[in-house]
């Protein structure tokens, strides 16, 4: 059951294209934001599309021979990252994860939902990234000192290891933000990605003091505002189960004694 | 320019329906249509039943409720009760007394597929989207007369 979802994900994209296929002429169509106007524009480009180019290979054509001023980020173009999140089709995905001409006739790409745009295909992530140094996302020890002038490491057995590993996999690339309903409707709500995380270094057996992230999280905004649309989990690049780790959050939340 | 309050409300209300992706989603989206439709429906029902009081409104509205979109109505007021009660309970049972939780989570970094949007989980919500159109099925026939209960 358990193996790389990625490698998996991957393969079965190029397994549908057709053999003799080499190339295709592909429409794809970008909704970029001007800041100078601050409103959005469509621009149609028609691109050779080659059957291993992945949406930012097309995106990164574009800009080589057809227009240089659209603005992408990206950085290591193997899903490691998680820079080049963007509405694909409709549904948030990794630009560099997916494979062009498997998408099908057209392509038609926008900034992440749930995030102010910046310039074109790029979005403002810096309150997603608040949202997460909020709940501390790093061991909490109770003799600070010690943990700074350790002489030793902090063991784990292996099946206390088990219980945060897939959730340590986020690359927090925002996929799961743009997926999210709760994060539509409601711009102070933590969302998935932080939540995840919030469980993630709560149950971590090295971590000695997770009241007080579970005190961030016990809110309407925090944790009790997720009504379980699992969009987060069903988009998640890495298969990191944002919605899983919710719901141990919320058991956690509710169990644990202060 | 700032944007208005109404604009700022339509387009949170939006980001609900947008990007429909899993079936979590759907049932996410029809139990908010669902709740509205019966928070406007009480209110309307208490106000409706109010005017049996007098005779020619009571008469009026007979004819009315006899059309046929208020029967539609009716027929998506059944599914809404329905699905709304049963989905209510499944987010109870799953979200709150997590009876689907594994106790043990994979020895894996990377999982094949994510845990919460399949089975168990998963075939749970089948069961309630089944249930909820017998269930509106049933209701609807027993609603014009064709089943009686006795």
């Amino acid at each position: 059951m358990i193996r790389r979802a990625v490698d998996t994900k991957l393969v079965s994209q190029i397994q549908e294209i057709t053999p003799k296929t080499i190339t295709k002429l592909m429409r794809v169509k970008i909704k970029r934001y001007d800041p100078e106007t601050r409103k959005m524009r469509l621009v149609e480009y028609k691109v050779e599309v080659s059957r291993y180019d992945t949406v930012l290979d097309v995106l990164l054509r574009i800009i080589r021979d057809q227009d240089h001023t659209l603005s992408v980020r990206y950085s290591c173009r193997m899903g490691i990252c998680g820079s080049c999140a963007m509405m694909i089709n409709g549904k948030p995905r990794l630009a560099c994860m997916n494979n062009a001409i498997s998408l099908g006739e057209a392509i038609y790409i926008e900034p992440l939902k749930n995030f102010p745009p910046v310039k074109d295909l790029i979005v403002d992530m810096d309150d997603l990234f608040k949202k997460h140094r909020s709940i501390k996302p790093w061991l909490i020890r109770r003799d600070e000192e010690e943990q700074f002038t350790a002489k030793k490491e902090y063991l784990q057995k292996p099946e206390e290891v088990d219980t945060y590993r897939i959730f340590s996999t986020c690359i927090k690339c925002g996929v799961c933000v743009a997926a999210c309903p709760t994060a539509a409707s409601n711009p102070n709500f933590l969302g998935p990605m932080v939540l995840a995380q919030a469980y993630r270094w709560s149950a971590d057996s090295r971590d000695e003091d997770a009241k007080i992230r579970l005190d961030i999280v016990d809110s309407i905004d925090g944790v009790f505002g997720c009504h379980f649309a699992g969009a987060c989990s069903a988009s998640c690049p890495k298969n990191a189960d944002p919605a899983l780790a919710i719901q141990y959050l919320r058991r956690l939340v509710l169990t644990y004694k202060r | 320019m700032a944007e208005s309050t109404l604009v700022i409300v339509v387009r949170r209300v939006a980001g609900w329906f947008t990007p429909i992706i899993n079936l979590e989603r759907i049932a996410y989206i029809l139990h908010r249509i669902t709740g509205f439709y019966l928070a406007i429906y009480l209110p309307l029902h208490i106000i409706s039943t109010h005017n049996s009081l007098n005779p020619i409104a009571w008469e009026k509205e007979l004819i009315l409720y006899s059309s046929l979109p208020i029967k539609i109505g009716e027929i998506f007021l059944v599914f809404s009760i329905f699905f709304h009660g049963l989905n209510g309970l499944r987010l109870l049972l799953v979200e709150y007394f997590n009876i689907f939780l594994p106790k043990k989570l994979p020895s894996s970094l990377y999982l094949e597929r994510t845990l919460s949007i399949h089975n168990p989980q998963k075939t749970f919500l089948y069961l309630v989207i089944i249930l909820s159109i017998l269930l509106t099925i049933l209701g609807t026939l027993y609603l014009f007369n064709i089943l009686v209960l006795r």
